[in-house]
């Protein structure tokens, strides 16, 4: 970390001696004409800056007063490693070579003496391996520059626009501004989605449609405990940003608004939010529907309550992550600390999902130009409920026990894709724990049970019986802290899955992980394990896996690692064998 | 470098503005949150540790770790112990990842790949998608608050299926004469679709025969046929006779296969996936 802190008496203003970013100052930095500059020195971190950028440093101006810190962090590793790898694609993402693998990031920050940051961050992957990156060798991880203060913020590059549930909550490369203008913030975004900055750049990188978006927010308080805030958005995809037959879809568009409001007093809380959107898909007709929400609930000392409703449309389209369509449910949900010894939390739902697989064949023939099989709607609907509870025994301090029993039940129906199906999930489980200064234990026990008839192939019950004992050493005292520590665990697992045809399957697992650290050494960790089983058919399932990692420091910011892992697994069986073993160092370095 | 000298000369740039425009607002007592590269280290962590609870089947600890608000919460949870059931051995590799983060918000957008083999017949299965995780900063830490594009986790919360045709062009001459079958393959991906036996796609042609082709799974989600009834004839074609035939007098034509993928993830409605195939 490169860190500068200097305080002077009215305020600070900084002036540039060297050319910045075109593009970037267009958006960032007009404000700055309205600064008078001064020449000041804080010869230290600048010595230090030039030293790490390897270039003249900025000049740091300042007047009379106020306080300017600068803090850039950052940090680059790098790795060597070899791997031999077999298998094929389908069973195992590695491939055998040599490989490195190179990153870098970047973190500078300046904040005012009011308080203001402004930001420009930096992420870089390199490498040559493909279950690294894929497409290409060199990936930007992060690149975004802002600037945040009292009551406005604004950013460019990679820009996280968290508008509302209903409306925007999505990743874009381009900008974002907000700003309060008295008591109502306005937020503005506009961008790009696109899978990578690789992707924006390259055609012959992209996998799907680059998606142009905007997505407008005003937000609002109407009392101290009430805000209300209304939101527009919309996208439309390029069709000519992938090569023709690289995708099989249609561009699509959509655009949408919302209305919302957040309420909390006391201890009550209101959050509710409804949208109307319009979508097409490219040559098609188009679609309009609507999204609603509203989650509730009352927040005591013991007791916690929550209730909510969500109902969206399958065609409701939006920016937003968090918005599923075709999705109706409602629910409520209970946290009680019963006793001091007890907990308890319970949730019940029903929830109606109008994207429920499988797909209905398409109609019967019609006369051409053949119109698009209309979707007909597959509705399922399921009852769910859950119950967890936690005993803590002050009695046995360290013992803990946690019980967990849940059910769901669905059926679905509508379409012509043969009539109704019926499915259930039943699961209870059991954890006993018990925890020392120096040593812990656990034993649980899991039972699950699944149904569907729709595709009864997997139908069964599965029984999970796991324990883990792990145990530290060190030469701590109460007065003393450790200069040396050691860890042991051993895990296992046994696991029965008999389904409805009669099959059983089971695997257990034995997992031993070692790990130590002393103070002028570095620190080790070690991993060995196993598992044996058979599947379904009868076939022999063997698998070993072993992991050396050591690691000291270099100096006050570097870093060296070595490392070995492999895994083999199932080589009694040509088919489905596959196996892997990486050796590498890395160096790393951070400021 | 000179790109960091820009940057660091542009954040000076940009400091002296902030008392000038900073105005009375509710947010002026807090101080502006920035996130860095700890929050997005920490966020992915967190999504890491949900993945590992996924591959080994602890359904209880990723249902200990969701909002109960969040939409689509029952499906989610539902889709993902349907796998841990019907697919086995369970690895979720996660590349090309791109990590954007605001105050209280991270999200990660990274392609993947899951491999698992398939319980009845330890059928070795691949299925592959992008998504991004939206991840919230919560008081005992960061929590996944949903996954947009395809959904690695759980069947039937939404991939996009994928519809590949080969080849992309049939000689005519090379098509036989009625009743024949033509070597077309046919592959559809979707991974909501795993556990059936078999889906139904649609063929029609630019001559207006329309037919239903069904594909037969070979792995959990993977559909194929490698051949197709495709005949030609000297008269019109008959719809849903399961033949697709091709008048001999309208050539150049079109044959067209159209699947509609119920949940195609990304919070997209139902979405139309075609292959054409030319003939001359």
């Amino acid at each position: 970390m490169i860190q500068c802190s200097r305080h002077a008496e009215e305020g600070v203003l900084l002036g540039l001696r060297l050319a910045a970013l075109p593009g970037l100052v267009l958006g960032l930095s007009a404000p700055s004409a309205l600064a008078a500059t001064q020449l000041a020195d804080n010869s230290t971190v600048l010595a230090q800056f030039a030293q790490a950028a390897g270039g003249p440093a900025p000049q740091l101006v300042q007047d009379e007063d106020g306080a300017t810190k600068i803090e850039w962090h950052g940090g680059v590793t790098a790795d060597y490693y070899s791997r031999s790898a077999s298998g094929g694609a389908i069973l195992t993402p590695y491939s055998g070579g040599h490989y490195h693998r190179l990153g870098v990031q970047s973190d500078l920050r300046g904040t005012s003496p009011e308080g203001d940051v402004a930001w420009a961050q930096f992420a870089l992957t390199q490498s040559d391996d493909p279950s690294v990156l894929m497409l290409g060798n060199s990936q930007i991880n992060t690149l975004s520059a802002g600037r945040a203060g009292q009551g406005y913020r604004f950013a460019v590059g990679d820009v996280a626009v968290s508008h509302s549930t209903l409306s925007a909550n999505t990743p874009l490369r381009g900008a974002l501004a907000q700003r309060y203008f008295g008591q109502t913030l306005l937020s503005a975004s506009a961008g790009v989605i696109a899978e990578s900055w690789e992707a924006l750049a390259d055609q012959g990188r992209r996998r799907m449609f680059l998606k142009n978006v905007y997505a407008l927010k005003a937000e609002r308080p109407f009392s101290q405990y009430l805000q209300a805030y209304a939101t527009v958005q919309g996208f439309r995809e390029d069709g000519d940003s992938v090569g023709s037959g690289a995708i099989a879809l249609t561009p699509t568009s959509g655009h949408s608004a919302t209305a919302g409001m957040n309420w909390r007093e006391d201890r009550l809380f209101l959050q509710a939010e409804a949208g109307l959107s319009r979508f097409g898909e490219k040559g098609l007709e188009g679609h309009r529907d609507r999204a609603f929400i509203a989650d509730g609930g009352w927040q005591g000392d013991k007791l916690g309550l929550r209730l909510g409703h969500h109902d969206l449309g399958r065609y409701y389209a939006s920016l937003s992550g968090l918005a599923g369509a075709g999705i109706k449910e409602t629910y409520a949900n209970a946290n009680w600390l019963a006793t001091s010894w007890m907990s308890l939390t319970g949730d019940v739902r029903r929830s109606e999902n109008q994207m429920a697989a499988p797909p209905v064949p398409p109609p019967p023939a019609t006369i051409p130009p053949t119109p698009v099989t209309p979707y007909t709607p597959f509705v399922g609907i399921t009852d769910a409920a859950n119950l967890r509870a936690q005993f803590n025994f002050p009695d046995v301090p360290g013992l803990g026990l946690g019980l967990s029993v849940g059910e769901s039940r669905g059926k679905s129906s509508g379409g012509t894709a043969g009539g109704n199906g019926v499915n259930r999930s039943q699961n209870q489980g059991a954890n006993l724990t018990y925890t020392k200064p120096v040593w812990n234990a656990s034993l649980g026990y899991q039972n699950s049970k699944q149904s569907n008839s729709i595709a009864a192939g997997s139908d069964s019950r599965t029984d999970t019986w796991t324990a883990a004992y792990g145990r530290n050493w060190s030469d701590a005292t109460d007065i003393v802290q450790a200069s040396w520590m050691l860890n042991a665990t051993v895990a296992g697992s046994v696991q029965r899955q008999n389904l409805e045809s009669g099959a059983t399957a089971t695997l257990n697992t034995l997992n031993l992980v070692l790990s130590g650290e002393r103070n002028s050494w570095g620190r080790m960790s070690a991993i060995l394990g196993g598992s044996r089983g058979h599947d379904a058919t009868g076939g022999d399932l063997r698998q070993h896996w072993y992991q050396l990692d050591a690691g000291r420091a270099l100096g006050q910011r570097g870093g060296i690692r070595l490392y070995l892992r492999a895994m083999s697994s199932f080589q009694e069986r040509a088919a489905i064998a596959y196996r892997d073993k990486t050796a590498g160092v890395q160096v790393s370095y951070e400021f | 470098m000179k790109a960091v000298r820009a940057i660091a000369l542009l954040l000076f740039a940009c400091l002296p503005a902030a008392s000038a425009l900073a105005q009375s607002s509710p947010a002026e007592e807090k101080k502006p949150a920035v996130a860095g590269f700890d929050d997005m280290k920490a966020a992915r962590a967190a999504l890491d540790e949900i993945i590992r609870a996924y591959e080994t089947g602890d359904i209880g600890l990723i249902q200990a770790r969701l909002d109960p608000a969040m939409i689509g919460y029952q499906r989610f949870i539902d889709g993902m112990r349907r796998d841990s059931t019907s697919l086995k051995q369970i690895r979720l590799h996660l590349f090309e990842a791109n990590v954007t983060a605001g105050p209280d918000v991270a999200m990660i957008q990274a392609a993947w790949e899951k491999r698992f083999f398939g319980v009845a017949d330890f059928t070795p299965g691949l299925f592959t998608g992008r998504s991004t995780f939206l991840m919230h900063r919560a008081k005992d830490g960061w929590r996944m608050a949903a996954v947009s594009g395809d959904n690695p986790f759980s069947s039937e919360s939404g991939v996009l299926a994928t519809l590949t045709v080969m080849p992309s062009a049939i000689p005519f001459a090379g098509i036989p004469v009625c009743a024949g079958t033509f070597p077309v393959s046919i592959e559809l991906v979707d991974p909501d679709l795993a556990g059936l036996q078999s889906v139904t796609i649609e063929a029609f042609t630019s001559q207006g025969d329309r037919e239903s082709v069904v594909l037969t799974a070979i792995s959990p989600g993977r559909f194929r046929r490698a051949g197709l009834p495709l005949c030609q004839d000297a008269i019109p074609p008959f719809s849903s006779n399961g033949t697709v035939e091709i008048n001999n007098t309208a050539v150049p034509a079109t044959l067209t296969f159209r699947y509609i993928d119920a949940n195609p993830g990304a919070n997209r409605p139902p979405a139309t996936l075609v292959r054409s195939v030319t003939i001359r």
